[in-house]
């Protein structure tokens, strides 16, 4: 690149260029997705089947993974920030986005179950929608944001199932909603790096 | 000819230098040279300029046993950037 002066408009390409190529430079590997998507898929299907086995009293049990899940990606991102080059707003936003989204889901799972009652697994898929809705607005995918927009229907198409069915939509969004498009960012991440 | 454009950021180099921290918080020296294609003198020339405007900070540290060099926007160059942008759009409206 040369180090000389140009006119405005060739200024303004420039810049707008620059902008455009950070908005694409998210170079996650869909680690966060696809790890707390199978997660999330287990401890709702174990739910789902320790209530139709009838052990009712422990059938949160399985969502203690989480928390679990919740640290070791928290490590991952951190070791990988220090081999990373930049750090991509983008990429900064999202990772703010799922702590704080782990966190209120984690929080309203555990500590307020019994407040939500039967609103509890609608109001976590209105969570989990944003997810892949704010991913898809931000990396401009459409599969991420018609995955946003379908996990938000089907939490509140949830409220008139019944609630032993809850953990058993949670499982199946979890899987398709959450897993199914890291997989796809994972295969778009290598294929733009062949 | 452009008087109004800051003559720091009116050069292609720190332009975009300064235009690739504004979309990260933080960028090391190599990814710089990787997004500019520049080389590593001229990049540390145009560098040294915008860090003696107040433009940017610069933060050596070691990172797996190498001198690593990070280079951060401070408000004073995202205000300066953003009254470059500003003038541009003049610029440009006035030229129609």
């Amino acid at each position: 690149m040369e180090n000389r002066e140009f006119t405005p408009s060739e200024s303004l390409a420039l810049i707008a260029s620059v902008i455009s190529d950070a908005k694409t430079r998210f170079h996650d590997n869909g680690f966060s997705f696809i790890f707390l998507g199978l997660c999330s898929f287990a401890a709702s299907l174990g739910q789902f089947v320790l209530i139709q086995l009838g052990y009712y009293q422990i059938n949160y049990f399985p969502y203690f993974i989480m928390p679990i899940a919740g640290i070791i990606t928290y490590f991952y991102y951190k070791n990988k920030k220090e081999t990373v080059k930049s750090t991509n707003i983008i990429g900064s936003l999202l990772s703010l986005l799922g702590i704080i989204l782990g966190l209120n889901l984690m929080i309203a799972g555990f500590f307020f179950w019994n407040k939500f009652g039967l609103a509890l697994i609608p109001f976590m898929l209105i969570l989990f929608s944003l997810w892949p809705l704010l991913t898809g607005v931000l990396i401009r995918n459409r599969f991420f944001i018609a995955t946003g927009i379908a996990i938000n229907i089907i939490a509140y198409g949830s409220f008139f199932l019944e609630k032993e069915f809850h953990a058993l939509v949670l499982s199946v969004v979890s899987l398709i909603g959450i897993v199914v498009p890291g997989i796809i960012l994972n295969f778009s991440r290598n294929e733009s790096h062949v | 000819m452009y008087n109004d454009l800051d003559p720091l950021l009116h050069s292609q180099l720190r332009l975009t230098i300064v235009s690739l921290l504004m979309t990260s918080s933080e960028i090391d020296f190599n990814a710089i040279k990787d997004a500019t294609h520049a080389t590593s003198g001229n990049i540390s020339v145009q560098i040294k300029k915008l860090q003696e405007a107040g433009y940017i900070k610069v933060v050596k540290s070691f990172k797996n046993n190498y001198q690593n060099t990070s280079l951060k926007i401070t408000p004073v160059g995202i205000e300066a950037f953003e009254n470059y942008v500003e003038s541009l759009k003049q610029y440009i409206q006035a030229g129609k």
